[in-house]
């Protein structure tokens, strides 16, 4: 248990970014579109699981950022689709700025000039 | 704010508002089809494309165990969860819950009790605006010395002066003349306090200036009761010893200060340009009350004040300041002031009633290492199903929580039904005691202790039992893992033992004290009689301290009280009846006091030392009611009525003619006139109660120095009641407006006199009582759990042989170690704890021979009582039975 909270927050913040900024670009998606759309930009490198994105997206869900609606896919499937507020766009950009600054900074850290 | 969002919906959540379960594992299916789907497209067998889908989504039950997580709050659903549990499982036990909670109930119970008299008393703020900035002086201080205070110290932004112990008359025609407290007042004294009138106004400035019209501001209480509430009362005129006073406002029924029972509050009369009135030896006096300025402190007052003590004592050619002037005055807080010595009273009562809760706890934590035993399989079988050691610990604390909750809950009904109790025996000084009661702060303090002591007497026996051997558990319930449930439950008792003997060494210690008290011979007989005030206005009767008392104001008080004796004598059911000024055991609220004094051999000196004798007007019988022992010389006799002669006590003759026989001798008071001749001398008289100081004392003849206030001490077989009533009436006969006060017997006065070390007494008392029968109670349930425990081998043994009397022993033998190793912390820890009895002892010493010799003994003996049942339990133990037993 202790082990499955120490990844989520590692994880969490990163996360977050990723699904709201799929959302924001791609408009209303259900819960595996996300995941396979992450999954073909990172080029197969990251596969997240149901137990981690479900409630990741619940989570946004209950902040406000995102909200969801039952519908049904082009296959007349069931599926939840989520659909980024005017809450979230706002925390998207915020979280953007704060990670090109956190990006740069491990940048010039890591591999800056001496 | 969106976190706030979250955990709001959490909260729901975890209160079952949140996405339905069902719903949840749709969208997981919905989930693993829509992989499945996508799979297939990409040419992947249907079985095993939706195998590969599940494979990489994760599990279901794991993604639904997670969402839940997330949906609600999981930590305060176990706690939800445990909480129910722990309560179905103490249900399931009901003797061993009765007993925790009874003894819990006790504990917390008590401790509320007390915690609601400390909280009004010590801990509330005192009802004015920012009390924390009011400052006083540790003693009263003259008119002369509040003025510099007021006008020469920046760090006080406001000081006022009022005074204590005053009583006044309230009169009017066709109502009941009444005595009633009264203070007099700055003109500033409310606005220093901070507090604003119901009605009306408070003082202006200058309205206690010499000449202005008399206004007074009258109590919520005496607006009640004496107006009916009259809200036209303001601007209304009122008789206040007589004299016609405008009624300016009326006080919140907050306001109780200084003195509870404060009824009415008149100016202080203050001429702040004459020198006589500040300082000279009938300048009025009274206490001071300071507002600091916003940045100073009590120490930068007192440095102000002795700054300017040079060019007072240049300056100040009335009353030549002593060499060392000002060096012993403190600057306290209010607050502290007005708590005073009460404070140590109630600390150590506080103390006391928490080492109840101790034992209490100790002995409640012994109960569920016994019980603990008896769950050892429950927790095993929960940790082999996968309940982590943090699970199980959070399990058994907060069932103990349940635990102390409900013994708090139990507390917290006998406290409600106790704190009257408590309030009938507290004694007259304690300050603000109409404040005690039960509030929040008590509330939340009950709710705290509930369920600090939970975790207290829980923690133990959760950290033990989590620990226990899962598979020896599991393999056999009977059988002992190792000896050590024992050990700790040994520990426990010892650490009650301790605390016992603490609190009985201090309650013996307290009631030695009293037994001390109650022996002092008060040099006066005070059964059966009984004492009342008459109190004859100011205005047609005169001011003691006027130097220009003559005749003309003697004539009426005698006239007066010749009428008034001659009546109350004639009333049926009184058998003998005198006068005094001052009887034993009544405080001084004006009249005739205490004077500075001159013998012919030695003359006062303004500025030099001087010596005050307490002036006691009496008739002639009085001595003789009283029962006071005449030791030299004789009494006062009918033929001394008019006759400048005095009886004085044993301390003065002692003080003032050494060696030497006074009667024959001269003296008076220094500003007088006339010289009074010593023709006797009697015991002294314990007048302030038995631990009070004795100093001279005087009597001398009413008739010939008629005093204005008289206290009529009476021997009557008539019920209180009556008697005020048959007095209330013979007074009105002569005067309708003289009021009769303070009908009381000398029995009780002397009873409220030692009510503080009586409180102290009793309540240590019970506690100790308590205490000890906890710790009795303790011992008597680990001793019957190891006998318990090792029916088996105490089998074997008396199977080999041993007698039944070595079984006895040995129970006993463990007995009586524990309660000596107990009894040595104790008398280890009583000998460092009761030095902070010190101040309460009254003719005992904090490390008492006795008290400490006994104490040991009773908790010896106390322990063998507890343990005999037990003991004798264990010689009845059949072999052949006990070694069946598996």
């Amino acid at each position: 248990m202790a082990n499955r909270e120490a990844k989520a927050d590692v994880l969490q913040g990163t996360l977050d970014l990723m699904i709201l900024q799929t959302v924001a670009t791609l408009g209303p998606l259900h819960g595996y579109a996300i995941a396979a759309r992450v999954e073909q930009v990172s080029g197969g490198a990251l596969q997240l699981n149901m137990g981690t994105l479900y409630p990741g997206l619940m989570r946004m869900e209950q902040r406000g950022f995102i909200r969801a609606r039952w519908g049904v896919t082009e296959n007349n499937r069931n599926a939840r689709y989520y659909e980024i507020t005017a809450a979230g766009r706002r925390q998207l950009t915020t979280a953007r700025a704060e990670w090109d600054r956190m990006a740069a900074i491990m940048q010039a850290l890591l591999h800056g000039q001496e | 704010m969106s976190l706030l969002r979250e955990w709001i919906t959490r909260l729901l959540g975890a209160l079952r508002q949140g996405r339905p379960d069902r719903e949840m594992e749709e969208e997981l299916r919905s989930h693993v089809e829509l992989a499945a789907e996508a799979a297939r497209r990409r040419g992947v067998q249907d079985g095993e494309a939706l195998r590969a889908s599940r494979v990489r989504a994760g599990g279901t039950a794991q993604a639904l165990e997670a969402m839940r997580d997330q949906r609600g709050l999981p930590w305060l659903e176990d706690l939800a969860r445990d909480f129910r549990h722990g309560l179905q499982g103490l249900r399931r036990r009901p003797g061993f819950m009765a007993v925790a909670v009874v003894t819990l109930a006790l504990g917390i119970g008590a401790n509320t009790a007390i915690f609601s008299v400390v909280n009004a008393v010590l801990l509330r703020p005192l009802p004015f605006q920012d009390p924390g900035r009011l400052v006083t002086r540790n003693a009263g201080l003259s008119a002369g010395e509040y003025v510099v205070l007021r006008d020469r110290v920046p760090a006080l932004a406001s000081a006022a002066l009022y005074d204590t112990g005053l009583a006044v008359n309230l009169a009017a025609e066709g109502e009941l003349a009444e005595r009633v407290s009264a203070s007099h007042v700055s003109d500033n004294f409310f606005t220093t306090l901070g507090v604003e009138p119901l009605l009306g106004r408070t003082f202006r400035p200058g309205e206690n200036e010499p000449g202005a019209t008399g206004v007074v501001v009258l109590s919520h209480a005496l607006w009640r009761q004496r107006h009916g509430g009259d809200p036209a009362i303001v601007g209304r005129e009122i008789l206040v010893d007589s004299e016609p006073r405008t009624v300016v406002g009326v006080m919140p029924p907050t306001l109780a200060f200084p003195a509870a029972d404060v009824r009415i509050w008149l100016p202080f009369r203050l001429d702040r340009l004459s020198a006589v009135d500040l300082w000279g030896s009938r300048a009025p006096r009274g206490q001071i009350v300071g507002r600091l300025s916003s940045a100073a402190t009590p120490a930068d007052v007192r440095r102000e004040f002795l700054s300017v003590v040079p060019e007072m004592r240049a300056s100040n050619t009335i009353w030549p300041l002593p060499p060392d002037y000002g060096q012993g005055w403190q600057i306290l807080p209010l607050q502290e002031q007005i708590v005073g010595d009460v404070r140590t009273r109630l600390l150590v009562i506080f103390g006391a009633v928490g080492c109840v809760l101790l034992i209490a706890c100790a002995n409640v934590a012994g109960l569920l290492l016994a019980d603990a035993r008896g769950r050892q399989r429950e927790l095993a079988v929960r940790h082999a199903l996968g309940a982590g050691r943090g699970r199980l610990v959070r399990q058994l604390l907060t069932e103990s929580a349940v635990l102390g909750l409900l013994g708090g809950t139990a507390g917290l009904v006998l406290a409600v039904w106790g704190i009257p109790l408590l309030l009938g025996t507290l004694p007259d000084d304690v300050p603000r005691a109409a404040e005690i009661g039960i509030d929040a702060w008590v509330l939340g303090f009950t709710l705290l202790v509930s369920l600090l002591t939970g975790l207290a007497f829980g923690a133990v026996p959760a950290l033990r039992s989590s620990r226990a051997d899962v598979q020896a558990s599991l393999k056999s319930e009977s059988r002992e893992s190792s000896g050590s449930p024992g050990r700790a439950a040994g520990a426990l008792v010892v650490g009650e033992v301790a605390l016992a003997v603490l609190l009985v060494t201090g309650a013996g210690l307290l009631i030695r004290s009293f037994a001390a008290l109650l022996q002092v011979d008060p040099g006066f007989r005070a059964s059966g009689l009984v004492t009342a005030r008459i109190t004859p206005p100011e205005s047609r009767f005169g001011n003691e301290s006027d130097p220009l008392l003559t005749d003309e104001l003697h004539a009426p008080r005698r006239v007066f009280y010749d009428q008034v004796l001659e009546r109350v004598a004639g009333l049926p059911g009184v058998e003998a009846m005198e006068a005094v000024s001052l009887p034993p055991l009544v405080p001084f609220s004006g009249g005739v006091g205490q004077y500075i004094f001159e013998t012919e051999d030695d003359r006062y000196v303004p500025g030099g030392l001087s010596s005050a004798f307490w002036d006691r007007r009496v008739t002639p019988g009085y001595l003789r009611l009283m029962g006071l022992t005449i030791v030299r010389g004789r009494g006062l006799q009918d033929s001394d009525r008019f006759q400048d002669v005095a009886v004085i006590n044993e301390t003065m003759a002692r003080e003032h003619w050494p060696g030497d026989d006074p009667v024959g001798k001269r003296f008076k008071v220094s500003w007088a006139q006339d010289w009074s001749t010593v023709v006797g001398v009697v015991r002294d008289v314990m007048y302030d109660g038995p631990a009070g100081d004795i100093g001279p004392e005087v009597y001398r003849p009413f008739a010939h120095l008629p005093a204005r206030d008289m206290s009529l001490v009476m021997r009557s077989s008539l019920p209180l009641p009556a008697l005020t009533a048959s007095l209330r009436d013979v007074v009105a006969q002569v005067d309708p407006t003289v009021p009769v006060s303070d009908v009381r017997t000398l029995d009780q006065l002397a009873s409220n006199a030692v009510a503080g070390s009586r409180f102290t007494m009793l309540l240590l008392g019970a506690f100790a009582a308590v205490a000890l029968a906890l710790a009795a109670v303790g011992l008597y349930g680990l001793l019957s759990y190891v006998v318990h425990r090792r029916t088996r081998e105490i089998g074997v043994r008396m199977a080999l042989g041993a007698p039944r009397t070595g079984v006895l022993l040995m129970v006993l033998r463990r007995a009586l170690a524990l309660t000596v190793a107990g009894t040595f912390l104790g008398v280890a820890a009583a000998l460092g704890a009761t030095r902070l009895l010190q101040g309460l002892l009254f003719g005992v010493s904090t490390t008492d021979a006795l008290t400490f010799a006994v104490v040991p003994l009773l908790l010896v003996a106390v322990a063998l009582v507890a343990a005999y049942l037990p003991a004798s339990r264990a010689t009845r133990i059949d072999p052949t039975v006990a070694l069946r037993l598996e």
